[in-house]
């Protein structure tokens, strides 16, 4: 899943969409120390981090009991707390010509439908079968008489791999 | 790239997935009687059915002057326009399964648009085995004149079909389910 963060800034206010060099450094330091928590959780380490941007974040790695196992994976579980821009004690400037509007959320991830094929082996029809075949184009008898010889001889094959 | 389901062919070489149509097949009655080895029997009525078949055995054993085997396996093949409401495999659901390999015992060919073999969807029994001679088979192939052959990879899909259903194997004590 891809998370991408969005400033918005007001347009009239601050036409260059530029982050303040605070905003900048605290997200990519957040995004960073997100990443490293993330890469701990993988190895089973829980991490917790606190920063400029939430006031805590903490990564854990979950593992359902459930049938499917699909849901057997282990799943990342990352809680942030996020706090407010003017909670942000590590700001140390205000420009009082800058608005920034909101944070948006912009979660991209692929879309998908989960099949319920709880149990796969079970959709096998190992016993379906024609019970009454479409009736034959032609039928009939023939005439035989049977000579009683006994069992037939396996053919003679010198090489059977030529 | 086009990947052409099925040829015409014409003559005596036979290969797996050859079809053959109205091929005659005995149908041995329950209660038929042999009488002790080294007799003959009085004339019997043996009935036959003309069926639509197509070739099982592998064609390296069936290479003219090179035959590994006396007899050719072949399986039961139906159109889709064959079965009638109420019967089994009438139904596009059933279809739809057979197709996506849920029916273990029936295989499904595309249907077939060469100029004068316009068929339906088919789908192979593997349930209704037959075995005739190979020399047999080959006067029949002469005697049809133009045939339709299932080509590569198809045949082999077929081929695999048909070995996943005759492996089969069921356990007459599974082990039990383990619990979440």
């Amino acid at each position: 899943m891809a998370l991408t963060l969005v400033e918005t800034r007001s347009e009239q206010t601050r036409p260059m969409l530029t982050p303040s060099r605070f905003q900048e450094w605290n997200n990519r330091e957040f995004l960073m120390t997100l990443n490293k928590a993330l890469q701990s959780a993988g190895r089973g380490e829980g991490v917790s981090f606190s920063s400029a941007v939430a006031g805590t974040t903490s990564s854990s790695l979950i593992v359902l009991e459930l049938e499917h196992p699909f849901w057997n994976a282990p799943f990342c579980l990352v809680e942030v707390n996020t706090r407010l821009a003017t909670d942000n004690d590590t700001r140390v400037y205000e420009d009082p010509q800058e608005e920034i509007l909101r944070f948006r959320e912009v979660v991209k991830a692929r879309q998908g439908t989960l099949v319920a094929d709880d149990e796969p082996e079970e959709l096998l029809d190992w016993d379906a079968h024609i019970e009454t075949p479409p009736p034959p184009r032609q039928s009939g008898t023939i005439k035989v008489r049977f000579n009683y010889v006994g069992r037939s001889k396996p053919i003679p094959i010198d090489d059977t791999w030529t | 790239m086009n990947y052409l389901w099925y040829d015409k062919v014409r003559g005596d070489d036979v290969e797996q997935g050859d079809i053959f149509e109205n091929c005659p097949v005995l149908v041995l009655p329950s209660k038929l009687s042999l009488g002790p080895l080294g007799t003959r029997t009085e004339p019997q009525d043996i009935p036959f059915e003309c069926r639509d078949v197509i070739v099982l055995s592998q064609t390296c054993d069936m290479v003219k002057y090179q035959e590994k085997t006396p007899e050719v396996l072949l399986c039961g093949v139906w159109q889709k326009s064959d079965f009638q409401a109420g019967q089994n495999m009438a139904s596009n659901a059933d279809w739809e399964n057979a197709r996506k390999g849920r029916m273990v015992g029936f295989h499904v060919l595309n249907k077939c648009d060469l100029e004068g073999f316009r068929r339906d969807f088919r789908v192979v029994d593997f349930r209704r085995v037959h075995s005739l001679p190979l020399d047999f088979v080959r006067n029949m192939a002469i005697q049809s004149g133009d045939r339709i052959r299932l080509l590569p990879p198809y045949r082999e899909h077929l081929s695999q079909a048909f070995a996943r259903f005759f492996m089969r194997v069921g356990l007459p004590v599974d082990i039990p389910e383990f619990e979440h």
